[in-house]
């Protein structure tokens, strides 16, 4: 088992406005230099769950994302293709999957393992996963886990990334969690299944869990399974535009504002993923 | 926790060396396979390492057939996919960008990390996926995983695949950074140049189970400088504290350690601090040396690749020589300048990337 010790998220819906630079200003005005706003958003958001607190030297930094940096992906080739210049070494730098990671861990002053992982359906779980297994066999102590994607313009072009209809609003977050092994002064535990699962598995498991359990189910997830799935258990439902690591956002809100059990079912294509909270 | 052992069944890979018979041959040989190049940038030349005319997808499939047709598996149903690569599919948007001048018909499936897995998905049917991607150090992450997963017992077969293309973006973006040799790279040599960038591929099959041909995959472990960006901590902290660990995590001392596969880039600064590195945390001065004067530096692929050589090196018992070796600029390592056979029981294998993002792992012959 293992515990989540802080949460903390920025997030906002499609037409709301963020003045990420701004607000991070606020936290460190001299990390702004040499970082976009990706990673400023990636800052912004593992400052919420962190704040001033100062972690462990060895924790490790696990960021998920599903879209990755596509701002200064298109800004590298705008100077390659259409200004004809060599790509800016900030920019190139900037790129790298690994490069939010880096400002989080310099920030926060952690020396730990520091992965990405990047993919389009269940990032998020997977990370989780990663964090999990790193915990149970004693690699780590404690593990920053965060969810990072942008909305990007054209919107139409972050749509068809995602492969969501044109009508579907989209969302934009840096959703982060500190997990350890350790249950004292913990906000709940959390426990991520091991291996994705059919539909008929799915249900099999969902036919065992306590009545009491609320259940979630992440964006992917379609009309018709959820009230295939929820029977009568109570849902719980967190109003959110879409982003790949929205899942993340969707267990904190409840960390912070649950009680008890939660079930949160994710999908892609056809397999399903299931991560249990306890609060 | 009763950890489960793991074992590197099999392996094959592609760089511009040839395959893993021919690049072992070239290692041993000292013969390097990067070409110096202008197609890439008309007004620099570069030294880079390309196995073209393979082209790259159906090469990624071709070596994920081969370490399928070496397995003991029928296929790869029951098997999880870990890739780890910087590049994805970048080269794809760059082409259909170059014909058309124009974003509107980039698939953005066909651009991502994943369109590596998708791709060997769509081919193999693998039970699950992943990707990481953490620059340099991707594969070497995959590899990391994938012992964790199979000591946890959480999958019996993982298949990593390290892999990465050439493509405009990175041979630009790493001479914007001032890093790139004109010349083929010389590792760990007094007043080196830089690195070369190149393409590779490689795939092992990583199982919980032991076979007649098995190297054990015996420890792994990341560390992050959180010192800079792009240079690392000088005084080589991160580095020497993944080596550690690794080295802990398998069970072993330092001085179990018979040869270091460098990361050995052929940079300035990642040289310097990796021969420091291992100057200072091995007492007993092993072999070290860096393939990549052979095969270029492969990106996220390198992980995955350099532990095919080193599984290979342990097979051989034939530690592979640095080659372009004249003058050393760290005169306390030993840097050897022709193969040598000895006894090697554990080879440690590092991986650094920006950020300070450092990963090792550590293979042995089975006992």
């Amino acid at each position: 088992m293992i515990y989540v010790h802080n949460v903390g998220s920025v997030h906002r819906e499609e037409g709301e406005e963020l003045d990420v630079k701004a607000a991070w200003k606020m936290v460190s005005p001299a990390m702004i230099r040499r970082t976009d706003r990706f990673i400023q958003l990636s800052l912004l958001g593992a400052y919420a769950a962190i704040g001033e607190k100062e972690l462990e030297r060895e924790t490790a930094l696990y960021m998920a994302s599903g879209q990755g940096n596509l701002a200064v992906f298109k800004r590298l080739r705008d100077q390659r293709y259409i200004k004809k210049q060599p790509p800016k070494p900030v920019d190139y730098i900037n790129s790298l999957s690994n490069t939010s990671g880096f400002y989080v861990a310099q920030f926060f002053k952690i020396e730990g393992k520091n992965l990405n992982v990047s993919r389009l359906g269940f990032v998020a779980e997977t990370t989780l996963l990663l964090a999990q297994n790193d915990l149970v066999l004693n690699k780590v102590e404690q593990v920053l886990v965060g969810g990072v994607d942008e909305l990007q313009e054209p919107f139409s072009f972050t749509r068809k990334t995602l492969g969501i209809s044109d009508e579907r609003p989209l969302g934009e977050g840096s959703n982060w969690m500190l997990l350890s092994r350790k249950k004292e002064g913990s906000l709940a535990s959390l426990e991520v299944l091991k291996q994705a699962m059919g539909l008929d598995e799915l249900k099999v498991y969902l036919q065992q869990i306590d009545v009491t359990s609320q259940l979630a189910f992440g964006q992917r997830c379609s009309k018709e399974v959820i009230e295939m799935l929820l029977g009568d258990k109570k849902h719980f439902e967190v109003s959110c535009g879409f982003y790949e690591t929205a899942s993340l956002y969707l267990l904190n809100t409840f960390i912070e504002s649950g009680k008890g059990e939660l079930i949160f079912v994710d999908n892609y294509e056809d397999r399903y993923r299931v991560v249990k909270l306890n609060c | 926790m009763q950890k489960n052992r793991v074992f590197v069944n099999a392996y094959e890979s592609l760089s511009c060396a040839g395959d893993t018979a021919e690049l072992m041959e070239a290692i041993y040989a000292k013969k390097s396979g990067i070409t110096i190049d202008t197609s890439y940038m008309s007004e620099h030349q570069a030294g880079l390492g390309s196995f073209s005319p393979n082209e790259f997808f159906s090469s990624l499939n071709s070596v994920t057939q081969e370490v399928l047709d070496k397995s003991n598996l029928d296929n790869f149903n029951n098997t999880l996919l870990i890739v780890g690569s910087s590049v994805g599919g970048i080269g794809k948007s760059e082409q259909i960008f170059f014909k058309e001048k124009s974003y509107k018909n980039i698939n953005p499936k066909e651009h991502a990390i994943s369109v590596i897995s998708d791709t060997l998905n769509r081919e193999f049917g693998f039970k699950d996926s992943r990707s990481i991607s953490t620059a340099c150090t991707s594969s070497a992450n995959a590899m990391m995983l994938a012992q964790r997963l199979i000591n946890l017992g959480a999958y019996e077969n993982v298949l990593v695949v390290g892999a990465d293309a050439l493509c405009y973006t990175t041979v630009c973006g790493f001479q914007a950074l001032g890093v790139l040799s004109t010349q083929k790279c010389t590792p760990f040599e007094d007043g080196r140049e830089g690195m070369n960038v190149a393409e590779g591929i490689a795939a092992l099959l990583v199982q919980g189970v032991q076979t007649d041909d098995s190297i054990e995959l015996c420890g792994s472990a990341g560390s992050s400088d959180a010192f800079h960006m792009t240079n690392p901590d000088p005084e080589a902290g991160g580095a020497i504290a993944c080596m550690q660990k690794a080295i802990e995590d398998a069970g072993l001392k330092t001085t179990d350690i018979d040869y270091v596969n460098a990361h050995g880039t052929g940079t300035q600064a990642n040289d310097a601090v990796e021969a420091l590195a291992v100057e200072t945390l091995f007492s007993h001065n092993p072999p070290l040396s860096s393939t990549k004067a052979i095969t270029g530096h492969t990106l996220g692929a390198a992980g995955a690749l350099e532990a095919v050589i080193s599984c290979e090196v342990i097979k051989q018992q034939r530690i592979a020589p640095q080659t372009s070796l004249s003058n050393a600029e760290n005169k306390q390592v030993n840097l050897p300048i022709e193969a040598v056979e000895k006894e090697i029981r554990y080879v440690i294998s590092n991986s650094f990337a920006f950020g300070g993002n450092n990963t090792a792992v550590v293979f042995g012959a089975v006992k």
